[in-house]
């Protein structure tokens, strides 16, 4: 086990140290001029643009500023110089080129967003989808299995701009049944967070459970038919306790593993579902951020986005142990 | 002025279009009606004579919450960086400057007035000298007074790196070298042409004439900030308030709430009001929900406000409701789109005058969204631009907009014009308006290459005077009400450089440099603004440079509780200077 994790700790920072060198270099090797783009005149004159360029620090060697970058990360660093120079402590991911502010402040207020949208959805997508896939293998080829076939075919079919407006139109501006989505921090209110989420929570949740439900039920009928099912039925255990303890427990292994790489890449940022609630999470902020060549922010974004899925493969690959006592970490 | 980067990023319709010169003012002819009067004066308060407090506006009663609805936190609040639309509007809330501008929404003469000083600007030297003198009784929001040392400060913050992203026509002005670097790098230094003779006057000394200083000190770069106040990037969420708003809490890119400042006196000032007992900004909206919002006008949306235009797919839904309508107010903007003829390039004048003749407006302004958001343009100064004649030298046949290709190819008689070479950046209205030009174009006989070009590099790419592009597609909007800010930009020949030009059709008539020449330097601007007109029918006329292509539209809603407010002939956005609450 402890060598299992000393090598995926290794292989993690490997693949951050990529991840984050070719970050840097696409930004440089492409047309990035995001002095110009903060220019107040749509065509900058040099001397501003000059000022610009000095001003974000970029007018050092690529491999100079990569270096600080990453320097900063772990002993923090010094933005700039002299009077205008910012203090940016460990970890220092940067300071945004358009505001000047340090880039951990601005995770720290996307991010309860994003981890808002992405934990409360992963509760309904695994509820409903779970659920619906398990009793649809267990009934299988009643009007029950094909009311969940139907279901998951309508809504792994919807997209979420799609589903997203259609429920905010309906539910919210036509019927005023749920409250407008928004962001309300839990530790101000826990009855505003819950209500202002309801409606991503509510098209994330079906959109992903229709995708669960398919899997858990392709999942379960292939363990109902193992040798070892049939035999736990025939020494007469309970019929319940065969399904929970040992069909299920065999079913749901595959389902952490994809359910840990979704959290992965949507703890990453849910662009699509933060851009369809105009709620300001982290992948919003990040798109915004490649339109305005905000590199530092592209860099916290993608390198944080890397390493919570690194973190949930670890993760996963650990639970398999835990989950399947046929799997063995070495 | 800037559009906000988050409206330019979701589409070219419904970013920030809005000032206007012709629009309704609520608070006194009800809901609903279009006062379709082009801005085209502006007098400038030299003497002083504008009266303090400013007027009430007419219905006004003080209270009440205004919720103001816009897609995404400001970029900028920190005064020497403001250069977006929506934040030179509503920082006017807490932040005053030298000069300032009365708007009243009847189409009435725009007026350049003293705000923090008591005229506009009092003019010496021919123009290469100004000096102002602050009204007595103004103050930050901590009581301390403000003085022309704060002016100065403010400004030499505009030099640095926390006004880099600001307009920087003072600056320039001030310093062509560009030596001076602002109060830390430079520290110790006196910025340039700037001082301060005693605590109530600032004197600007120029190298050169410049007569449009009094619209460059209305821009927050002139905004006084105290130096022992000043928390450099933190300012931009934590400012000192000088005008009739205070920050009460400010969270980014979520909400910020403005309260009534105590120190603000309405007798130091002819332009503000603060009706509303406290504003509240929303920063959680899009295009779409803060439609939806207004429209709705339920709870505290009732008195709010949107910052955007009616997103396209509303704009039917609000025409057939006659509630909604009576809350909308359409008005023309600065903002023109144009095609320029490169005119080194396309240097046959009646082959200008037939691609103008050819152009079909009708088919084009219905590709870009409807005569909703966008008005078939004949000039190249905008409607609301002080001095603007509205005149068209090439109009279609029988009056309508679809051209007169019979007269544009009695123009090309006898002519081989060879295929020319479109250019344009590379987004998806830009593509449709590529095919419908080329469309209407080619009822002439005209042939094309199309060259579509990064959006990011396409005013550099175009701008570098060896271009070989033959139609370069462009908009402006003026960046303060003067004709020099628009004909003196796009059509001054003696500004043409290898690179960086604005003139994009390349247009170097010795006549016309000399008229924007003379006419730059008139200290009156009044009397300047009445030729401006004259010259813009006379480019089009006899020089046929550009093809004006639309006038952008604005296209607003507000909520049933909001009077008093017009849209602004400036920064295409809502006049909150005397918003109101109806009880």
């Amino acid at each position: 086990m402890f060598r299992f994790a000393v090598r995926r700790v290794l292989l993690a920072v490997l693949t951050l140290f990529a991840v984050s060198v070719a970050t840097f270099s696409l930004f440089y090797l492409g047309p990035a001029d995001p002095a110009s783009t903060m220019c107040g005149q749509r065509v900058c004159d040099p001397a501003t643009h000059e000022r610009i360029v000095e001003a974000l620090g970029m007018n050092q060697p690529v491999v100079g500023q990569y270096a600080d970058y990453v320097r900063g990360v772990f002993v923090g660093r010094q933005i700039g110089s002299g009077d205008t120079a910012i203090d940016c402590p460990a970890p220092c991911l940067g300071v945004s080129f358009r505001t000047r502010e340090p880039v951990t402040d601005i995770l720290k207020r996307t991010y309860p967003v994003t981890l808002s949208i992405v934990s409360g959805a992963l509760v309904v997508y695994l509820l409903i989808g779970v659920s619906l896939g398990m009793l649809s293998a267990i009934k299988r080829g009643s009007f029950l299995d094909r009311i969940s076939v139907g279901f998951s075919l309508t809504f792994a079919s919807m997209q979420i701009y799609f589903l997203g407006l259609l429920l905010t139109f309906f539910l919210v501006w036509q019927t005023g049944l749920l409250p407008r989505p928004q962001y309300i921090s839990p530790l101000e209110s826990v009855g505003g967070w819950i209500s202002g989420m309801l409606l991503p929570w509510i098209t994330l949740g079906l959109i992903n459970s229709a995708v669960y439900a398919r899997l858990s039920r392709a999942q379960m009928l292939e363990t109902l038919s193992e040798d070892y099912i049939r035999t736990a039925r025939a020494k007469g255990l309970p019929i319940r306790r065969v399904y929970m303890r040992h069909a299920f427990r065999a079913a749901v292994t595959p389902l952490v593993t994809i359910a840990g790489l979704d959290l992965g890449t949507q703890l990453g940022g849910v662009v699509i579902t933060e851009s369809t609630f105009t709620l300001q999470g982290t992948g919003r902020a990040a798109v915004q951020a490649i339109f305005q060549q905000n590199l530092p922010i592209i860099m916290a974004t993608v390198l944080v986005a890397a390493v919570l899925i690194i973190a949930m493969n670890v993760i996963v690959d650990m639970l398999y142990a835990v989950i399947d006592p046929r799997v063995r970490l070495g | 002025m800037r559009h906000p980067v988050r409206a330019q990023v979701i589409s070219a319709l419904v970013v920030g279009l809005a000032a206007t010169g012709c629009s309704k003012n609520t608070g006194d002819t009800g809901a609903g009606k279009e006062a379709e009067k082009a801005q085209s004066a502006i007098d400038v308060d030299y003497k002083g004579t504008t009266p303090t407090p400013a007027p009430e506006v007419e219905g006004a009663a003080p209270g009440g919450k205004l919720t103001i609805l816009q897609e995404g936190d400001f970029e900028h609040l920190s005064p020497q960086h403001i250069y977006v639309s929506n934040a030179l509007s509503y920082s006017q809330l807490f932040h005053r400057q030298l000069t300032g501008y009365i708007e009243n929404g009847k189409g009435e003469a725009l007026k350049l007035v003293g705000d923090l000083a008591t005229n506009a600007g009092t003019v010496s030297e021919g123009g290469k000298v100004w000096t102002y003198k602050l009204r007595d009784g103004i103050s930050f929001e901590d009581g301390t007074p403000i003085t022309s040392k704060d002016v100065a400060y403010g400004i030499a913050i505009s030099f640095s790196a926390f006004g880099v992203q600001g307009p920087q026509y003072l600056q320039t002005a001030l310093d062509p070298q560009h030596t001076y670097k602002g109060p830390f790098d430079s520290k110790g230094a006196a910025v340039p042409g700037v001082t301060t003779p005693d605590d109530k006057t600032i004197v600007f000394t120029f190298p050169e004439v410049h007569a449009e200083l009094p619209y460059l000190v209305s821009y927050p770069t002139a905004t006084p900030i105290q130096e022992s106040k000043f928390t450099k990037e933190k300012y931009e969420t934590a400012f000192q308030s000088t005008g009739p708003y205070k920050l009460a809490s400010y969270k980014r890119d979520a909400s910020m709430d403005l309260v009534r400042n105590d120190k603000w006196d309405p007798k130091t000032d002819p332009i503000r009001h603060a009706y509303p007992e406290t504003i509240h900004f929303d920063f959680t909206v899009d295009g779409e929900s803060e439609t939806n919002r207004v429209i709705a006008g339920s709870g505290d949306d009732a008195a709010s406000i949107m910052t955007g235009n009616v997103v396209p797919t509303k704009i039917a839904e609000v025409k057939a409701n006659s509630d909604v309508l009576g809350r909308t107010i359409r008005a023309a903007t600065p903002f023109v789109r144009y095609l320029n003829m490169n005119t080194q390039r396309v240097t046959d004048l009646q082959i200008r005058q037939a691609l103008q003749y050819a152009f079909d407006r009708d088919a084009y302004i219905k590709a870009v969204g409807g005569y909703d958001v966008a008005e078939p343009a004949s000039t190249i100064l905008a409607p609301v631009v002080p001095g603007y004649k509205k005149f068209d030298e090439y109009p279609g046949a029988n009056g309508g907009a679809n051209g007169d290709v019979e007269k544009a190819k009695s123009l090309l008689q006898g002519k081989t014009v060879p295929k020319l070479k479109f250019c344009f950046a590379n987004t998806p209205t830009n593509q449709t308006v590529f095919s419908v030009v080329q469309t209407s174009l080619a009822r002439a006989g005209f042939t094309f290459s199309s060259f579509p070009i990064d959006p990011a590099a396409y005013y550099t790419t175009v701008g570098d005077k060896t271009t070989d592009c033959d139609l370069i597609a462009s908009g402006w909007g003026q960046d303060f009400p003067d004709g020099d800010s628009t004909l003196g930009v796009l059509d001054d020949g003696t500004k043409i450089v290898p690179k960086g030009n604005n003139n994009f059709a390349y247009l170097n008539d010795p006549a016309v440099n000399q008229k924007i020449g003379e006419l730059r330097v008139m200290t009156d601007r009044p009397a300047a603004a009445s030729q401006y007109g004259d010259l813009d029918q006379q480019i089009m006329k006899t020089l046929a440079p550009s093809i004006p292509l639309r006038y952008d539209r604005f296209f607003s809603i507000y909520g049933p509780k909001v009077g008093g407010t017009f849209a602004s002939p400036l920064w295409a956005q809502f006049n909150v200077n005397g918003i109101f609450v109806k009880s």
